[in-house]
Formats: structure tokens, C-alpha cells, sequence
């Protein structure tokens, strides 16, 4: 698997001069299974800067990718209209969430009305790329040789958030960016997704200073974040989505707290790559 | 009255180490008046401004939209006095056919797009819908608001404080042929190159005689889409001169263009001026006391 982050940030886009090595595009990854396929994880702002690279690289003549969207937050979703393969006829292009008490699709589709955004709507048919939306469940399913797990995960309420395991036998990757634990059932699912894989993208959205004050507002910080990394017996942990506030130098003072514990703790830095099998 | 540039990028938010001298936030401006604060668009712009805002005191502010696409007004859930129950806000913008003002901010924080609701907020939103052309008054100063030729319903602003004026004309392709304006008064038909003309004057007004005139510079020449509704540096070096500006400010940057080129399309600009027009690149953190 080839993992490469395109977007870090939580909430909001914080685009200034003190966030640009660790970035400030809303959460975007994407990942090159061994076969050749394309999964993302989640469709932030960095979902536009993936698509002029897949531009440049030939995906217009028959790209095919695999969006997996954890939840329909702002910054979960903010890319779509923006991801340029969306418009070119030859795409293909399967998007996988949950929309709760209202069909994915129907979320999806909110944010492309016309008073708020002047983008074609390529969720019709005759536009653009061929789309197809898939309501995400805790069923394990396969995307070619990647086995996809989705686990419902506690973030805020009045909107179903996932996160998911990526497994292709030889290597594993888990992505939970948004998740809080109020108790031990709200670890459960997240230490399933985790566990012994390779690479762990998750939340880090507070500093642990700052976690007691705005502890129920689901999201983690650094310390419970590398708590669960170490039980789950992680190869390597990102610390991800990252607060807007957070500068660079408040990032990497968060990293330095975890210099020797027995794995790798990393601030989560767009456009690095992590290379997770060498077949 | 004080200018002060909070968020200049179109389209998007752009984050990138070759945006950093421009900035890559979404549309944002505040207009300072001995009166008061005004603020123009709900870009990303807004949560920084926010923030200076409560540092400074400020509880009220009127809020003009342009109009609802996602840039520019995708910041208004980050806006930190909205969680204080001592600041009332009061949002203007140009009546809409089919939405009604406080829905589309209801409607972007709705629960599967935000933790928040509208509803729950603890600061005073007051909406308030004009009609094309309307005058009213905010923070003791004078403002017209009026339609413009972009995709939907979208206005730009004229603000005049004392004997200085402030135009806002961003988001408008000003010599574009095709009509990108939704939902016209139908009444009596007129023909689309009417409505053309008629929306290019509203722009002429707004811009009459500005001290400082906000311009949408979003393409350059080989870019341009005559169904994106925006305009090239080009149209503004014309229609400021025209209009007898005394500073044109490039406003709306295209999410890909870079610092250099941004530099460099200022000093094209620059050499085409015949007179006395100043030319600016609007940038984050630019403040213009007119």
C-alpha cells in the first residue's frame, strides 16, 4: 500500500504561513493498493490537489477510484465539487458513506444545489464522470484485493461516523480521524480497527492540555490518541486532523513528547508518502 | 473608513507555502466606519477576523453576503462571536426566490453537515432580504446593494461613509455574453442581452466615481469560461478607468495561482493604466484607510 496525505486539518481549512509543513487542507488520503487500485479516505480540500496529480497522470482516460467517506461533516465532503475528475466523462468514480437518517447519496446531493454551488451536478447522469454511492454498514466488503472494514465510531451526535481498516494481507492501514472516547465501549470498535496494523491515521484534534476543557465535543487528543496506539500494537501512528489553531511549532512540540516508546509517533504532514509493502 | 482584507481566494481555500504572501483564504473583508464594523462575506477569512473582533471588543456587526455559493459563506460556522451571548449580528444580502436568507445558514448547519446548529447559537442573528437596488443604512453609512451577472442570485455592494466610497464588485463576469443571473424578474420577457446590459450598468453604478473598488480578477485571458461568471484583470483595468476609481484592488485569486504570478499580474495590470489609477493585488492583512 501506497499512502499519501493530500489534506490533515480538521473543522476548517487554515491556510497561513505557520501551517504549511504540516498543511492546512481538510482530511484527504489516498492509498495505492498493490493492484493497482485507488481507495481515498475522505474527500476534504485535499481531494482537489489529488485530482490534478491524477490529471497529470492519465486518470481522464479511464481513471477508476474508491472514495471512503467517514462521515458527512464540512470538512469530510468540502473536495467533492472540487475534485476535477468528477466532470470527465471517463471516469469512474464509488463513493461509500452514511448519510444516517437521510440516503448518502441525498447528503451528497445537498451540497451541490445550485444557490450554493455553481459546479455542474455530476450526480446526474448525463454529467461528467460515471458516480456511483454505496450506504456504508459494518460489513466487511473487498475493493479488488483490499478487504475494507468500516466500524461505527463516537464522534458527535446526529451523524453516523466510521472508521475504517484497510487489509490486503501482507499490510494494514486503519484511518479513524474523528473519534472520542467518553468509555470503554467507544474504544472497542476503534482498538478493532487498529489492531497490530501497520499504520494508524487518527485524531488528534486537541493538545492533551487542552483535552479537559472541551472534553464531549468528540474528538481526541494526542496522548489518548498514542494510548490507543500502544494497546492496538501499532507499526506507526499520524497524529491527524489537526486543530486550526495548531501551527507547525505547536505540532511538532505535541510529536516530541513521544521520541522513544517502542513505535513511531508522526504530526500528520501533507504530502508525505508512507510506502507500507514493498510488493 | 477602514479596509481590511481577511480573505481574498476564490472558489476554495487554498493551502500551500505558494500562496503564503496572498493568502489562501476564502472572501472576507471588514469595513471599519467611526460608526462601526460592517463585514463583507463569510469566507474562511471570517474565523481569523473573528477572532480580532472579540480581541478588540467589537458585539455587533452587520454582516453584507453577496450571495450563498459555499466560498463565501462556508466561514460563518468558524466565527467565534457567534458563541458569545453578548454580540448581535445582523446578515444582509440580496433577496433569493426560493430561499429565504436564514435558510441557507440554517441549512449549512444542519447536523449532517455540523455539529452546531443555527439555532443553538448564543450571539443575535438577525437576516435581513433587499431587493435589487435597495438602499439602507449600517454602521452610519450609506449602502446600496445590486445584482449582478454570476451563476444564481449575486450582488455586489457600494458603501459610502462621509465623502469616501467603497465598491465591492466581485463575483461578476462584466463583459461575459452569456446571461449566468438566475431567476430574473420574469415579467415583463426581456431578452437576455437586456438583462446583459442591464446587470453591466448595475455594476457601473456600483462602481461610480469608488475610492477604492474591490474587482473579481479570477481568469487570465486563456482561462476564461463565459459560464463561470467571472471576469480578467483586463475587464477591470477598463471598467475602473471608466468609471473614474481611484484604487482597483484584484480580488477573488484563482485557488492555483501562486504569489509569483499573482506579482506578476499586478504589474501587467499596472502597465496598461492610462492615468491616475492605482492598482493593487488584494492580499490577507492588507488594510486600506480610504
Amino acid at each position: 500500500m501506497h499512502v499519501k496525505l493530500w489534506g490533515t486539518r480538521g473543522s476548517v481549512p487554515s491556510p497561513t504561513s505557520a501551517t504549511t509543513r504540516y498543511g492546512g487542507n481538510t482530511p484527504c488520503v489516498s492509498v495505492r493498493a498493490a493492484d493497482g487500485k485507488l481507495l481515498i479516505l475522505d474527500a476534504g480540500i485535499g481531494l482537489h490537489w489529488l485530482g490534478g496529480e491524477l490529471l497529470g497522470n492519465g486518470f481522464a482516460e479511464d481513471g477508476e477510484a474508491h472514495v471512503l467517506i467517514t462521515h458527512t461533516h464540512w470538512a469530510h465532503i468540502q473536495g467533492l465539487p472540487f475534485f476535477q475528475p468528477m466532470l470527465i466523462a471517463a471516469c469512474n468514480i464509488h463513493l461509500y458513506g452514511d448519510g444516517g437518517d437521510t440516503p448518502f447519496r441525498e447528503v451528497l446531493l445537498r451540497q451541490m444545489e445550485h444557490a450554493y454551488c455553481p459546479v455542474p451536478n455530476f450526480f446526474e447522469d448525463h454529467i461528467g464522470a460515471t458516480l456511483t454511492t454505496t450506504q456504508l454498514n459494518e460489513s466487511s466488503f473487498r475493493i479488488g484485493a483490499t478487504t475494507i472494514t468500516p466500524r461505527r465510531v463516537n464522534h458527535t451526535p446526529g451523524v453516523p461516523t466510521h472508521g475504517f481498516r484497510l487489509d490486503n494481507g501482507k499490510s494494514s492501514l486503519a484511518y479513524i480521524p474523528d473519534v472520542e472516547y467518553l468509555d470503554d465501549t467507544h474504544r472497542r470498535p476503534a482498538l478493532e480497527l487498529a489492531d497490530g496494523v501497520d499504520l494508524l491515521i487518527h485524531d488528534a484534534h486537541h493538545t492533551s492540555a487542552e483535552y479537559e476543557s472541551r472534553r464531549g465535543c468528540g474528538h481526541c487528543s494526542d496522548d489518548i490518541a498514542v494510548e490507543l496506539a500502544r494497546e492496538a500494537r501499532v507499526g506507526k501512528i499520524l497524529l491527524f486532523h489537526h486543530h486550526p489553531d495548531h501551527d507547525d511549532d505547536v505540532i511538532d512540540g505535541v510529536v516530541s513528547r513521544y521520541a522513544d516508546i517502542g513505535f513511531t509517533v508522526e504530526g500528520a504532514a501533507e504530502r508525505t508518502e508512507h510506502i507500507l509493502d514493498s510488493s | 473608513m477602514k479596509i481590511t482584507f481577511w480573505g481574498v481566494r476564490g472558489s476554495f481555500p487554498v493551502s500551500s507555502p505558494d500562496v503564503i504572501r496572498y493568502g489562501g483564504n476564502t472572501p472576507c473583508i471588514e469595513v471599519q466606519t467611526d460608526d462601526g464594523t460592517i463585514v463583507i462575506d463569510a469566507g474562511t477569512g471570517i474565523r481569523v477576523l473573528g477572532k480580532s473582533l472579540l480581541a478588540r471588543g467589537v458585539s455587533h456587526v452587520d454582516l453584507l453576503l453577496s450571495h450563498a455559493h459555499w466560498d463565501h459563506i462556508q466561514g460563518f460556522p468558524h466565527f467565534e462571536p457567534l458563541f458569545h451571548d453578548d454580540v448581535s449580528i445582523t446578515v444582509h444580502s440580496l433577496r433569493h426566490p426560493r430561499h429565504t436568507l436564514s435558510s441557507i445558514f440554517s441549512e449549512q448547519q444542519q447536523e449532517s453537515f455540523y455539529p452546531v446548529r443555527l439555532e443553538d447559537l448564543k450571539a443575535r442573528i438577525t437576516f435581513v432580504e433587499h431587493d435589487d437596488g435597495e438602499a439602507f443604512e449600517v454602521a452610519g453609512a450609506h449602502v446600496v446593494i445590486r445584482r449582478l451577472n454570476h451563476p444564481g442570485v449575486a450582488g455586489g455592494f457600494r458603501i459610502e461613509f462621509g465623502v469616501r466610497t467603497f465598491s465591492y464588485i466581485s463575483d461578476t463576469d462584466l463583459n461575459g455574453e452569456c446571461l449566468l443571473a438566475s431567476d430574473l424578474p420574469a415579467t415583463p420577457k426581456i431578452e437576455d442581452i437586456d438583462w446583459l446590459r442591464r446587470l453591466r450598468q448595475s455594476a457601473c453604478d456600483l462602481g461610480q466615481s469608488a475610492d477604492l473598488m474591490v474587482c473579481d480578477t479570477f481568469f487570465l485571458p486563456d482561462e476564461y469560461d463565459s459560464t463561470w461568471g467571472h471576469s480578467r484583470p483586463d475587464d477591470f483595468v477598463e471598467f475602473a478607468t471608466e468609471a473614474g476609481a481611484g484604487t482597483m484592488c484584484l480580488f477573488h485569486h484563482r485557488p492555483d495561482r501562486s504569489d509569483d504570478e499573482m506579482d506578476t499580474i499586478v504589474d501587467a495590470c499596472r502597465a496598461k493604466v492610462k492615468g491616475d489609477l492605482r492598482v493593487l493585488g488584494a492580499n490577507e492583512g492588507l488594510e486600506i484607510d480610504l
